[in-house]
């Protein structure tokens, strides 16, 4: 007999997701293979690399940064990125004299096509209270020091809109190729807390 | 207010910005389970969306905004979850409990795969 | 209700499901450049009108078109849709005078949570 099935038996939440997850089985309301994939595919497949491609794009190619900016859900699903938390999305484009920054107060809503699902800190209280009351504070931690004189935007997705922050293209990048510019994006910059 | 939460979580999952998706294999399930009742409409995600919010904004919900609102997300989500299908007949609470009590009583060795349907393996000893 | 199938799973993920309601022929009550007040509410019910924003004063950024009504229809008030609009509001209307002037707040808020300033 092997070790792994002389496991301690779950407590707390592990437990009560197993039950229910049986119950909706039982009731034949989920397919626990399906479940499966879902998992799979958010562990895996959508995530920040996509939202990268995007950015690496519109940094390349003028007329579908206009595209993006005009109607960032068309752009984004032209990339081949839509669904699930990202059926109306607002590209928002940082510049020298303006900075944005995305947060949600309310309960961490993130777009998911784009970005996959957040970062554990997105999630925290101190970042969805601090973000909107003390930006330029919260930047600094993440290590980013904004000289006084750049405006801060703080967008609080409260709503059914899902916002994506276009960073800057650094300097000395004038000689790489799409895919290694997606390859440098990272998805703290496209939440608005870190500039490539 | 407290520091923002270390970024660096325990990397278990390799992800593309070096830190795991979820922290915990239940954290999937019950983000799996939620999005999958959603997209065959049992509810629409507002009214999800609802109840985490309530769960997030509760009293206490954030007493620890350190370690305790990082491991937090998912026990209010698992909360909402449980809240919402209670409400939507699909779930009730008690039923939920005599199924918990059950599960937390079965013996060891048990198959931990939930796609089996905790169905403990034929063992040959 | 379709009983989703595995292989079904990626089509729905990447369809989604807006909220959004483009058909709808619903007047708007702002424009780009109204000052508005968020109303001061704390309804017994769900709500997406965040503490912090209550009884303030902001500007309409923009009108993001129309969309359902989570707090009426999520208690059979029907969708109850109506526009939704990005609203500028400035940190020292929030916070107070010692708020940095170079930062500014910009949320998503339906049309009932707003009153004209």
């Amino acid at each position: 007999m092997s070790a792994e099935h002389h496991l301690a038996p779950e407590t707390g939440p592990a437990l009560r997701v197993k039950a229910m997850e049986a119950l909706l089985r039982e009731k034949g309301l989920v397919d626990s293979r399906a479940i499966d994939l879902l998992v799979e595919s958010y562990e895996t497949k959508i995530g920040p690399r996509n939202g990268a491609k995007v950015v690496a794009r519109a940094w390349v190619d003028p007329a579908y940064k206009a595209r993006l900016l005009h109607d960032a859900t068309a752009a984004i699903a032209e990339l081949g990125f839509s669904g699930v938390q990202g059926e109306d999305m607002v590209a928002l484009e940082n510049t020298p004299d303006v900075h944005n920054l995305v947060v949600c107060t309310l309960c961490s809503c993130y777009p998911w096509p784009t970005l996959g699902l957040p970062p554990v800190w997105y999630k925290s209280a101190p970042y969805r209270a601090r973000a909107v009351s003390d930006p330029r504070g919260v930047l600094r931690e993440f290590g980013l020091d904004l000289p006084e004189n750049v405006e801060i935007r703080v967008w609080d997705t409260s709503a059914e809109v899902r916002y994506l922050v276009i960073p800057e293209r650094p300097r000395g990048t004038e000689h790489m190729t799409e895919d290694e510019l997606a390859d440098i994006v990272t998805r703290d910059a496209m939440i608005g807390v870190a500039k490539v | 207010m407290s520091r923002i939460p270390d970024l660096g979580a325990v990397a278990r999952i390799p992800s593309k910005d070096g830190e795991p998706v979820f922290q915990a294999p239940w954290e999937a399930r019950a983000f799996a389970m939620a999005l999958r009742l959603f997209e065959q409409r049992y509810y629409t995600w507002q009214e999800f969306q609802d109840h985490l919010i309530a769960e997030i904004a509760s009293p206490g919900a954030s007493a620890d905004p350190g370690q305790g609102a990082t491991m937090g997300y998912y026990e209010h989500w698992l909360c909402a979850l449980e809240k919402l299908l209670s409400e939507k007949g699909l779930v009730v609470a008690d039923v939920l409990d005599a199924k918990i009590s059950e599960l937390a009583s079965a013996p060891a060795p048990y198959d931990e795969d939930p796609s089996t349907g905790g169905v403990p393996e034929a063992h040959s000893n | 209700m379709t009983l989703l199938t595995p292989d079904m799973v990626p089509t729905v993920v990447k369809t989604g499901a807006s909220t959004r309601r483009a058909d709808e022929a619903v007047a708007p009550r702002f424009k780009a450049g109204d000052r508005v007040v968020a109303r001061n509410m704390n309804p017994i019910g769900h709500t997406r009108l965040p503490r912090y924003v209550r009884g303030k004063r902001g500007v309409i950024h923009q009108d993001h078109g129309v969309f359902v009504f989570p707090d009426t229809s999520a208690h059979g008030g029907g969708e109850k849709p109506q526009h939704v609009y990005n609203v500028r509001f400035e940190t020292s209307e929030l916070w107070g005078p010692t708020a940095d002037r170079r930062a500014s707040l910009y949320i998503d808020l339906w049309e009932d949570y707003l009153e004209p300033a």
